[in-house]
């Protein structure tokens, strides 16, 4: 059913060039400028946005339009870096509920690439066994399974993956109940050992 | 550490372990089935979850606690934390709950198991429980296509109510960026009927409006979205023209008035619709050369029905208006002249005949005929052959047969016309008859005119084109006329009849008229392929519209103007019964035709002339036998009124 209905969307994606104005490829011009082009980032603290569920786009703009979750100031990674620097929450406070839809689909729509990552093996072995006790449930298939609609962590960004981490840990982005549990049972080094396993997906 | 101090390190650590694990109801601490027996948990989703895990408001004090009902959030939100705010955006905000969907939470199934609320089979139920109204939505779902191949064939990727609606953020219809709303519809249906999707965007001419984002129909315009039919029964066919002429008046209106648009109205199963000649997915226009209906084209349209065609046969035109000069000139001069013939003749005869019936009632009322009437005498006189009797019954059989096979096609959308089609057997039993009963008038009037001949030429029989015995106009019959139009206005006597009045003699001309006009051009729609091996397509429509307008011409002129001359007259109320019995009174004989009877007697021939009177049963029998038909056909002509009154 999921996978009919992400088809469904996905083909949607697909049609938007076509029905669309030119203002999602604009729009998408604009979170290239950090999010690298087709959405893969290239920057270790910006994640990489193209391939994740359209569910988990719109959640994350809708999130980030409340303000409740942390969005720190970046400068632009590429394209016109002399534009000044910006937030999530800036951003999304200027989309309306038309674009957030239209940019989850044509992101959604994009492949997922992997990043390449320099990772410590031994980390990353302990990670992934904590990975398969306490996060395949819903992170499935080394977490890059967008079926499951939750954050895409297998082959991200390490270094934003950190941040995220640390996010949780300081209640400064909310999570579900289930994981703060799990979370709040992992030590830091715990926490790096996921992080390189993450990395080590590629 | 000594042992004391050891011990009591170790139970205090017991006890504050105790402590802390008492404050906790963890069901592997607690047992909930102590007092929970009745409890069954069979999810399937959530084999390994305890039950403190949703009820996470449950302390091992619980028991006395007056404990509030979790919210979703409270409860399921604690894993699926992003859902209950993906469902919070969607229509189903505030409205419905996940266990509204996913059903009891002991029982919640895996998504993709089948027994689960919301697998494809169980989703009606589950969203039906709030979505009956109105009831379309479920009962149409249910008996169209998508529900018969989900519930029936046992299909469980046919799409279902999330398939097209999403699960957890489900959009209004109305909003442009729903997978339901009317823009996005191609796109929705095209994810699983591809093949068609592709045709349709990219050949036909719905489908290139809908890529440049002008108004068009969409899939939802023709298919419907929950009630979605067999589009190649005969039902969705024929509604389908309906739909098509939403937006394409003139061309309903047209095709209407074809042979196609009436008798698939009457049910002919096999007749064109407009999907069959304009294709369904890949309509174009005419002009298009890529179109089924384009000039290089429509041959090979026509082909799929019609076998054996010429291209001549393709220049028929289907959606002709005759009504129109620009349309095909050829074709509208025709109709022109036949419906000029057709007031004509009403409006001649209507205003003779109105006049005629006013002077005989006051002339009945006066008792003028009261001696004919009378007959005192007893003697009758013959005035036609057994051959002549026969030859009119053909004449009546075959004319009704006609007429009630013929004119629920033309007036195929009168309230009688259906009806009437499945009296005679359907369709295609009608046309049958129709058929043979114009083989029939075909077979008759070879006979006559043999018959003629062999009068004329064979045995040499004298006065047949000229004279008073004849059927040929002459100067008498205008003379006739214009006496009769001062009898009917009180400024004279009726003038003397001879054999043949002038409106006997146009009686039967006209059938030479009739028959011929109609028996053409009836043959040009049975063997339109042979008669376009030779002609131009543009004879169809000519032939169309020359049967249709002489149908009405033959058959009200026989219902009406004929029934009233020689049957209907109030002097020869009820019934005038001589066409069927052959003879008349003798009374009525010097009355109607005294120069007739004149040159009988000065001849000397009037006892060959007498005969015997008819007996109780002749006349019994012949008035039956004229009953029915007189019946019918008057029927027939109600019919016609009442047709073209609610045209």
């Amino acid at each position: 059913m999921k996978r009919i209905f992400l088809f469904v969307l996905s083909a949607l994606a697909l049609g938007i060039p076509a029905l669309a104005s030119a203002n999602v490829d604009a729009l998408m011009q604009e979170c290239n400028g950090c999010h690298g082009d087709n959405g893969v980032s290239q920057s270790s603290d910006v994640p990489t946005i193209a391939g994740l569920a359209e569910f988990v786009h719109v959640d994350a703009l809708f999130i980030y339009q409340d303000e409740a979750r942390p969005c720190a100031e970046s400068e632009y990674r590429q394209g016109d870096t002399s534009r000044p620097a910006t937030s999530m929450c800036a951003i999304a406070a200027e989309l309306s509920e038309d674009d957030i839809d239209a940019l989850a689909a044509a992101y959604a729509a994009l492949p997922y690439v992997k990043a390449k990552q320099d990772f410590d093996a031994d980390k990353a072995a302990a990670g992934k066994d904590l990975h398969d006790q306490h996060c395949d449930r819903c992170h499935s298939e080394e977490g890059t399974n967008p079926d499951d609609e939750a954050g895409m962590l297998g082959g991200q960004q390490m270094g934003y993956l950190r941040d995220t981490f640390a996010a949780y840990a300081d209640g400064s982005r909310e999570q579900p109940g289930k994981m703060q549990e799990k979370l709040e049972a992992l030590s830091a080094d715990d926490v790096e050992a996921l992080v390189h396993y993450y990395g080590s997906v590629q | 550490m000594t042992t004391p101090v050891r011990f009591a390190s170790l139970l205090l650590a017991a006890l504050a372990l105790l402590f802390l694990v008492t404050q906790t109801a963890h069901s592997q601490d607690i047992d909930c089935g102590e007092c929970h027996a009745d409890v069954s948990f069979t999810s399937t989703a959530h084999p390994d979850l305890t039950c403190h895990e949703c009820h996470t408001n449950v302390t091992a004090a619980h028991e006395d606690a007056d404990l509030e009902p979790l919210s979703d959030e409270e409860s399921c939100g604690e894993c699926h934390a992003s859902v209950g705010r993906g469902i919070g955006r969607s229509v189903h905000g505030g409205e419905a709950g996940c266990n509204d969907c996913h059903g009891e939470p002991h029982e919640i199934h895996e998504v993709a198991d089948l027994a689960s609320a919301v697998s494809p089979v169980n989703q009606i139920q589950s969203c039906g429980g709030c979505h009956d109204d109105p009831p379309e939505l479920i009962d149409g779902y249910l008996a169209g296509e998508h529900g018969k191949a989900l519930l029936l064939s046992g299909l469980i990727d046919a799409p279902s109510c999330s398939d097209c609606h999403g699960d957890h953020r489900i959009m209004a219809v109305e909003k442009g960026r729903a997978p339901t709303a009317h823009g996005n519809s191609p796109e929705l249906c095209g994810s699983c009927h591809q093949l068609l999707f592709e045709d349709w965007k990219n050949m036909s001419a719905h489908g290139h409006a809908w890529q440049a984002e002008e108004e068009g129909p969409v899939c939802v315009d023709c298919h419907a979205s929950h009630e979605i039919v067999d589009p190649t029964t005969y039902n969705a066919r024929h509604a389908g023209a309906r739909n098509c002429g939403g937006c394409h008046e003139e061309y309903l209106t047209t095709f209407r008035g074809s042979f196609h648009g009436q008798a698939l109205h009457l049910g002919l199963s096999g007749g064109a619709t407009c999907a069959d000649c304009h294709t369904p997915h890949k309509n174009l226009a005419a002009d298009d050369p890529a179109s089924s209906v384009h000039p290089d084209n429509v041959l090979e349209t026509c082909g799929q029905c019609h076998e054996d065609i010429t291209p001549a046969f393709a220049t028929f035109d289907v959606h002709s208006d005759p009504t129109n000069p620009e349309d095909n000139f050829q074709v509208y001069i025709v109709w022109l002249f036949m419906t000029s013939l057709l007031i004509g003749v009403f409006a001649f005869f209507g205003i003779h005949d109105v006049l005629w019936l006013q002077r005989s009632l006051v002339g009945v009322m006066r008792g003028e005929f009261d001696e004919e009437r009378r007959a005192e005498s007893g003697q009758w006189i013959r005035r036609f052959r057994r051959r002549n009797i026969r030859m009119h019954v053909v004449i009546i059989t075959t004319f009704l047969l006609l007429a009630l096979t013929g004119l629920p096609l033309k007036f195929h959308d009168a309230a009688w016309a259906q009806t009437l089609i499945n009296l005679l057997g359907g369709i295609d039993s009608t046309r049958f008859i129709h058929r043979i009963a114009a083989i029939g008038t075909f077979g008759y009037l070879l006979v006559h005119v043999l018959e003629v001949l062999k009068r004329a030429f064979i045995r040499g029989e004298k006065g047949m084109f000229w004279g008073p015995n004849s059927m040929t106009p002459q100067p008498k019959d205008v003379a006739d006329f214009f006496g009769n139009l001062k009898y009917f206005l009180y400024m004279g006597e009726r003038p003397p009849g001879d054999r043949w009045t002038y409106f006997e003699k146009f009686d039967y001309l006209a059938v030479f008229w009739g028959v011929a006009m109609i028996g053409i051009s009836g043959l040009f729609l049975w063997f339109p392929a042979f008669f376009t091996s030779f002609l131009p397509g543009w004879t169809l429509n000519v032939a169309h519209v020359i049967h249709s307008d002489e149908a009405l011409l033959a058959t009200g002129f026989i219902f009406f103007f004929h029934f009233f001359h020689t049957h209907l007259r109030p002097e020869s109320f009820p019934m005038d019964l001589v066409v069927f019995l052959g003879k008349i009174p003798l009374e009525r004989f010097k009355s109607e035709r005294p120069l007739e009877y004149q040159r009988i007697v000065d001849s000397g021939e009037l006892d060959d002339y007498l005969v015997e009177a008819p007996n109780k049963r002749q006349i019994r029998d012949a008035y039956r036998f004229g009953s029915i038909f007189l019946i019918i056909g008057v029927i027939l002509g109600v019919f016609i009124v009442w047709a073209l009154l609610t045209h």
